[in-house]
């Protein structure tokens, strides 16, 4: 999923959550009110059984009382007065009219014989016995001169339930008439009226006056609106619960966007974040202290209010943590100083800084002086905050300072350190600095030396394994059709019947043939010393006895040649650990030499001197030649191509026996004075028993 | 007996031809064979009784050829490689071989092992027998009789000095051990030594020369450089 989609998903959920605990709310406010008032008694119940239907019903017979009775207010008791009485009763009669079928009214007093009814049929009640209303009229109101009765569906009715009354004119009629008590803010008012019949029916089904309005038909209406109402309420907060439900469901997606919200708050700084706060809780303080005092709707709002700000401090601290304090006017100047700094080369920023901290600190102890100054001047005390809130940016701003030269004098060590480590051939050990530290560039530029130097090193141990892999080929492909040169030449030599000449030439092709064989396989071997392919077997040896043997190896042409051998070598084992086969070939090669380029009839001295430590071996002979090359040159001559290349041998003996020397542990040097050639090997003594003991059994 | 039939096997026709020669002039049957698979058709069809046998052929190399015969036949294989590796050497002699031979060879060397391995082969019957006698030390090629005190090569005896006999029987009855100059001095001279590595070595270069096939890559008297001298066990 890709992140924008999920972005907005997250969003959707998360408004879910935002809207569901509002409208939660909401109509916990809602609920509240519907139930403080009275018009709950309205819901599920039959009109005429609500307490409302019968004030309605004692308004209109009031009405009716006293329209038959002419009552005048007896402190209004002039003709202004009695017009304007009449005209309220008509007013009050056109209503009755209005309600049309809805209602049948009677009322007679025999006293003036008036009599008003909307009624066409006689409801038998000229006598005082009991009335006969059409069937279809369920609720009735009746005086008949002595007696109430209110009746519905022939049950009686108790009319004032709720135990207060608006008109006068039935108190004294009802059973046991002071336990009611005037309704608030109506004024208690007599009529007379013993002996009138007043007769108030409701038909079963209350319906609409087009012509006028019927307050019958109103109230019915308004109880269904009171229904709607709160099934829409249960509705809205079902919708809220169901909201609330899937966004705990999706908590996940909720605690992506509150991360994003907790990101985004983590930009703004604290200095704006802390009057917000001080607000917010001020108002949550002030709600809980004056909670019953406020009217319920603004308690719960504040409530919702105060939940979303408990909500986002949550989220921020959650989110950024310490970084709600540390995210701060003072460190994002810090941080652009940081990025103006970046922009320069470290050696001035270094100077840079301290520039700036130096103005900076100077500056406010300026402005802490000059406040403190006007603090006195002033006698005005609240002047010393800003002294203090100066002081205090400036030995924070020396503490920052400080902070950072301590931490880039200590990476300096480390550089330092990895420096050395670098120059002793540690390239695996990476520095690591975080990257806001002053020489993080320079700890990086080290890493990719490092780096560098590891691929060298893997290149070139490559190309050698390469360039011995390719010689390995090559002497391969050189011994092939030696082998067949050499066996045909064999076969050559085997022949009797060829002329003199053709032997010798034979001859020839057999000893080249030979030379070959020896050149291939040494340059063989020195490519494999060189490349450090070829594999030493080190172990315990008595290098006196080595070179013993050596010699006596080469006793028959030592013997043969002209050449006086003075060896002198300690009758006391000179141990050494090193491969006895490699350095046999070392000494075989120098002896060989020797024979092969000694001025005949010269000494060649061969000595063995040991100190605690060291075992130097020297082999001194008089050239047979000029050397006109120095000590290097030598070693190199087969590469160089120089006269002094013998027939015989491969002209690799020095190198090769340079080469193994090293590769033993041993130092090989060699001085050239004039005509004396001088040859220096030197071993590292280890004292063993381990000859005695191990090796020999 | 028969005239004993060599398989020569390399991809190198001139190299087959040459060594076929050789064998010829010393008397033996020969055939030949110019990869592995040919190598492993001739064995089946023919009465073969040694194999000089290449490492890096076509269709079948040597090494794989040699554990395929080794899995059926018992007869000698010698390798003969242009690899020089002690590690291929070992190789090969682990997978079977008898004798691994370096190219390029001496042909004159590589007579001398066919003769030796051959001999070998041919009269191996004899020597299980002998061996009955628990007084026979033996190493490869080589067994000493420590009754009679005769070294044999190949079944056939070597003549040996009086002193090269003590050194052998020494060396034979220590085998693979090492032994410094000095103590062999003492031990066979019966004489303080002083200085002996040339008296000793010009004895065991004479030794070397009587029983090993090239005096200079010994196989069996060797010497171990800056310790000592030793018969190695094989």
């Amino acid at each position: 999923m890709d992140t924008k989609s999920r972005k907005s998903k997250a969003f959707k959920f998360w408004l879910c959550f935002f809207l569901g605990i509002n409208i939660i709310g909401l109509c916990i406010i809602g609920g509240l009110a519907v139930l403080s008032s009275f018009e709950l008694e309205m819901l599920g119940r039959d009109i005429k059984e609500t307490q409302r239907f019968k004030h309605n019903m004692a308004v209109k017979f009031d009405t009716l009382a006293r329209y038959i009775t002419d009552r005048v207010e007896t402190d209004n008791l002039h003709s202004s007065a009695t017009a304007e009485n009449s005209r309220i009763a008509d007013m009050y009669l056109a209503e009755l009219e209005n309600e049309g079928e809805n209602l049948i009214y009677f009322a007679r007093n025999p006293k003036t014989n008036k009599v008003i009814t909307n009624s066409a049929i006689d409801l038998g009640i000229t006598t005082k016995g009991p009335i006969s209303l059409p069937e279809e009229y369920d609720f009735y109101i009746y005086f008949n001169g002595e007696k109430f009765i209110g009746q519905k569906d022939g049950k009686p009715l108790d009319i004032y339930t709720d135990r207060e009354y608006i008109n006068t004119a039935l108190r004294p009629y009802l059973e046991s008439p002071n336990d009611y008590v005037v309704r608030s803010g109506d004024r208690e008012i007599y009529y007379d009226i013993q002996d009138c019949q007043i007769l108030l029916a409701v038909n079963k089904g209350i319906v609409g006056n087009p012509y006028g309005y019927s307050s019958l038909y109103d109230l019915q209406r308004q109880a269904g609106v009171v229904r709607w109402v709160l099934i829409g309420g249960f509705a809205v907060f079902a919708i809220g619960v169901g909201l609330l439900i899937l966004s705990i469901i999706k908590r996940r997606y909720i605690k992506e966007f509150e991360y994003m919200l907790g990101k985004i708050l983590g930009k703004i700084f604290f200095e704006f974040k802390v009057p917000v706060l001080l607000i917010g809780s001020l108002i949550i303080l002030l709600t809980v202290q004056h909670f019953f005092q406020l009217s319920l709707v603004y308690t719960v709002l504040l409530a919702i209010a105060s939940f979303w700000l408990l909500y986002i401090i949550r989220i921020d601290f959650r989110t950024n943590g310490v970084g709600v304090f540390t995210n701060n006017i003072i460190s994002a100047l810090i941080r652009k100083y940081k990025e103006f700094e970046n922009r320069h080369p470290l050696q001035k920023a270094l100077l840079l800084r301290f520039y700036t901290l130096a103005g900076l600190e100077v500056l406010l102890v300026v402005l802490t002086i000059i406040f403190l100054l006007m603090m006195v001047a002033n006698r005005e005390g609240s002047l010393f905050i800003f002294s203090v809130v100066f002081m205090a940016l400036g030995v924070y701003l020396f503490y920052r300072y400080l902070r950072r030269y301590t931490n880039t004098v200590d990476d300096l060590g480390k550089i330092i350190d990895q420096a050395e480590r670098i120059r002793q051939g540690d390239t695996s050990t990476k520095l690591q600095l975080s990257p806001d530290r002053d020489l993080f560039s320079l700890a990086e530029n080290l890493n990719t030396i490092q780096d560098g130097i590891t691929e060298a090193v893997e290149r070139s141990i490559k190309s050698e394994r390469m360039k011995v892999e390719f010689i390995t080929n090559i002497s391969h492909d050189l011994k092939t059709p030696l082998t067949s040169i050499i066996s045909y030449v064999d076969l050559l030599m085997k022949e009797k019947e060829l002329p003199l000449h053709v032997k010798d030439y034979i001859k020839i092709l057999a000893q080249k043939s030979e030379r070959l064989k020896i050149l291939i396989q040494d340059l063989f071997d020195l490519s494999k010393v060189t490349s450090g392919e070829m594999e030493f077997e080190k172990k315990p040896i008595d290098l006196g006895k080595l070179i013993e043997q050596t010699l006596a190896d080469l006793d028959d042409r030592i013997s043969e040649s002209q050449l006086k051998f003075k060896v002198n070598i300690p009758n006391s084992p000179v141990p050494i650990i090193s491969d006895g086969n490699k350095l046999y070939r070392v000494f075989l090669n120098l002896f060989q030499n020797t024979l092969k380029y000694s001025l005949a009839g010269t000494r060649v001295y061969v000595d063995l001197v040991t100190d605690d430590k060291k075992a130097t071996v020297t082999i001194k002979n008089i050239a047979n030649y000029e050397m006109n090359f120095n000590e290097e040159e030598i070693i190199e001559r087969f590469v160089r191509g120089d006269k002094a290349r013998s027939s015989e041998g491969s002209g690799l003996g020095l190198a090769i026996a340079q080469s193994f020397t090293q590769s033993c542990g041993g130092d090989f040097d060699i001085e050239i004075d004039g005509d004396l050639f001088k040859v220096m090997l030197t071993f590292d003594i280890k004292s063993h028993k381990i000859i005695e003991n191990d090796e020999l059994k | 007996m028969e005239t004993p039939c060599i398989l020569v096997v390399d991809d190198d026709r001139e190299i087959v031809k040459a060594i076929s020669i050789n064998l010829k002039n010393e008397g033996y049957r020969v055939a030949e064979a110019y990869d592995g698979m040919q190598a492993l058709e001739a064995i089946c069809s023919q009465d073969i009784h040694l194999i000089l046998l290449d490492i890096m052929m076509p269709r079948l190399d040597g090494l794989s050829a040699t554990m395929k015969i080794r899995q059926e036949k018992n007869i000698p294989i010698i390798i003969l490689s242009a690899k020089s590796e002690d590690s291929d050497k070992i190789l090969g002699l682990s997978m079977g071989a008898d004798d691994y031979v370096t190219k390029p060879f001496n042909p004159m060397e590589l007579m001398a092992r066919v003769k030796s391995q051959l001999r070998r082969y041919m009269t191996l019957g004899d020597v299980n027998m002998k061996d009955k006698n628990n007084t026979v030390i033996r190493t490869g090629r080589l067994a000493f009789d420590t009754e009679t005190r005769t070294l044999t090569a190949d079944g056939s005896p070597v003549r040996l000095t009086a002193t090269e006999t003590k050194i052998v029987e020494l060396l034979m009855k220590n085998m693979g051990r090492i032994f410094p100059a000095e103590e062999i001095y003492e031990r066979v001279w019966g004489e303080v030594a002083y200085s002996v590595e040339n008296t000793v070595m010009v004895h065991i270069r004479r030794i070397r020369e009587k029983i090993e096939i090239n005096p200079r890559e010994p196989e069996y008297l060797k010497v171990v450089w800056g310790i000592g001298y030793k018969i190695e066990k094989i």
